[in-house]
């Protein structure tokens, strides 16, 4: 396939070609079989990879059967009789006389308009705003001072609240499809204003993708210490009480920060963070080199093979984070870390000293676990390992020359073997600062 | 076919809840398809609602002859290409381009298969054997949907070595998927 072909199929598969591109595309798909196909493919690899991220058919599943529900196929008579038996449990007209059914068909209509007002009385702030979905739990709705577990029958009004507990989560859809995702002890309230959605924001985790909002009528989040402004677009925002860190993948969004009223506007692949103490300013997320899937008593031997490539940074970065159960039991090791050059040749991690380390819980070093006793993995003592807990950081600096990092990464002994033990870790290594990544994880674990 | 048809005897006798039954085993087969056809992602998640509302409501005109994604696959082109000609409803030379690109396309698609979720996890075993590069670029793509010209300038390097790059990836992750040829 030449270069060009592929470039324009890149292109056509994110919807960004030209006119003169596009007449391109047709000409090939329509004379040329071999395009044809392999646009075809391309674009299923691309929806294979999609489905990949999205595999959770849950929500899906209660959303298609609320909306079922909500398109009720029942004629506008047989709403009308419906609602006519609400209040007077008289029999159903039958088909006696035209004359008859349709005086009764207008003189209901006109009863109908009258018995929904009376029934349902629009109040505004109980009208429906969003759909809430709960997949794992232990996500409350605070309304009028009661609060209540989330299932698929409840409905966000203006006002409601949300309590969210350390494993638990909620997904808000909004009526405009915005959809909202809060984990990890989050609370937060919701309103809308002259159309406006307003959300203040206490504490936790947020993901969002935003639908566009209509203009001079954006979404705003309200933090301890910000204002996050938003028209649409997709991002994450962890906030506690010291600081807020906002994170955007797309479009992008305008935060504030209350102490000094100083703005920064945050696009895809930046973030930026608001406390009192710290100015704020936008960054460049760095990408881990390597990240490991996670490693928990069910993986093979509690191990994960480690191949980063480096390229020749000075700088290394370790990280150990927790999987999805918290930090509890996370005891991990990096066993034989070292650097490798182009030719093969290995340099062992641990004839050099780090030059800075952090970890959450218990002590870090090198032949030794978090518990301070000697490394141990599958009852194997390592002397050539670096023993730590989640969260982590070691932060090397490293001679030039080399291409690999490599090590195995571990869940010691310390940490399998305590009753009812959960470990479960990830793996990163970078080559510049994860200032960004670090402190997401530090304010995940300060939630737990 | 025959479970499927008696999960269907089931939702059209009035369990609805078995319906999820239905969600999930052609939902993998329907992102698939429309993932691969449209690049707002918000777009595909409102789609397969309908879609699914779609076929749910008329699961009674489902004869149990034919099997039950094709009949869903059906559904899912025309409503697609409804979308499609609603989306681009203006009548300028590019939106009919578009809908008649789709409309060539839709001719090579497979019909829905409800053992998709074989291939996606065939396909996760396979993302992760990538070495680095390859999965910074099926991340920065397809998972937080930079565009190419985004990761080029952000690389330092061309939208064609990009594209290139991501075609190769695209080969070795088919190729992994039918054959467990590793990366």
């Amino acid at each position: 396939m030449k270069p060009e072909y592929r470039e324009l199929i890149e292109l056509y598969l994110q919807d960004s070609c030209s006119e003169k591109q596009l007449e391109e595309i047709l000409e090939l798909v329509t004379n040329d079989e071999k395009f044809r196909l392999e646009l075809a493919e391309a674009g299923r690899i691309q929806g294979l990879l999609s489905a990949v991220h999205d595999s959770s058919y849950d929500n899906l599943s209660q959303r298609v059967l609320r909306s079922a529900g909500d398109l009720d196929e029942s004629s506008l008579e047989d709403k009308i009789f419906e609602k006519l038996s609400l209040v007077e449990p008289a029999e159903k007209p039958k088909n006696k006389k035209f004359n008859f059914v349709l005086w009764t068909a207008v003189a209901a209509q006109i009863a109908i308009i009258f018995i929904l007002f009376g029934i349902k009385e629009p109040v505004k702030n109980e009208q429906s705003l969003a759909s809430l979905y709960s997949e794992g739990g232990q996500a409350y709705l605070i309304r009028d001072g009661k609060e209540m577990p989330i299932d698929a029958s409840l409905r966000l009004r203006n006002g409601d609240s949300i309590r969210v507990e350390e494993k638990g989560d909620v997904s808000i859809t909004w009526n405009d499809s915005t959809v909202m995702q809060f984990k990890e002890m989050s609370q937060v309230s919701f309103s809308v204003v002259d159309g406006a959605k307003k959300i203040e924001f206490e504490k936790g985790t947020m993901q969002a993708k935003v639908t566009p909002q209509s203009q001079g009528k954006p979404l705003v989040i309200e933090t301890p210490n910000s204002f996050a402004t938003v028209l649409g677009t997709k991002f994450q925002l962890k906030v506690n009480q010291l600081e807020s860190m906002l994170e955007v993948s797309r479009g992008a969004v305008e935060l504030m920060r209350k102490a000094n009223k100083k703005k920064v506007v945050v696009r895809a692949h930046e973030y930026a963070i608001s406390s009192p103490t710290q100015e704020m300013a936008v960054n460049k997320m760095n990408k881990a080199t390597y990240k490991s899937h996670e490693i928990n008593l069910d993986t093979p031997d509690r191990k994960v093979d480690i191949v980063a490539e480096i390229n020749g940074s000075r700088k290394l970065y370790l990280v150990v984070h927790s999987g999805r159960n918290g930090i509890a039991f996370d005891h991990a090791g990096w066993l034989q870390p070292r650097l490798e050059d182009a030719l093969g040749r290995e340099f062992s991690l641990l004839n050099l000293k780090w030059k800075f380390a952090d970890s959450e819980w218990g002590t870090m070093g090198v032949g030794i676990d978090a518990n301070g006793d000697i490394l141990m993995h599958k009852r194997m003592e390592h002397i050539d390992g670096i023993g730590t807990h989640a969260l982590s950081i070691i932060e090397y600096d490293i001679p030039e020359g080399y291409r690999l990092f490599k090590a195995t990464g571990v869940i010691t002994d310390s940490g399998a073997n305590q009753t009812s033990s959960l470990s479960s870790v990830v793996f990163e290594v970078y080559t510049e600062f994860p200032e960004q990544r670090y402190r997401r994880l530090k304010l995940s674990s300060e939630g737990k | 076919m025959q479970d499927m048809n008696k999960l269907v005897k089931k939702i059209l006798d009035g369990d609805k809840e078995a319906f999820k039954e239905v969600v999930k085993a052609y939902g993998p087969s329907m992102r698939v398809y429309l993932t691969g056809r449209l690049s707002d992602r918000l777009a595909v998640d409102d789609l397969m609602q309908e879609i699914f509302v779609a076929v749910f409501w008329n699961l009674k005109t489902y004869d149990g002859k034919s099997d039950l994604g094709v009949w869903i696959r059906a559904v899912t082109r025309n409503k697609l290409m409804s979308y499609l000609r609603s989306h681009y409803s203006q009548k300028n030379s590019v939106n009919t381009m578009k809908v008649k690109i789709e409309e060539a396309l839709t001719a090579e698609l497979e019909n829905f298969n409800p053992n998709e979720n074989v291939v996606i996890e065939r396909l996760k075993e396979c993302i992760s054997k990538q070495r680095d590069l390859a999965s910074e670029l099926i991340n920065a793509r397809y998972f937080e949907n930079e565009s190419v010209t985004g990761m080029a300038e952000r690389m330092d390097t061309t939208v064609s070595a990009i594209s290139s790059e991501l075609y190769r990836i695209r080969k070795q992750l088919k190729m992994c998927i039918e054959k467990g040829t590793d990366l």
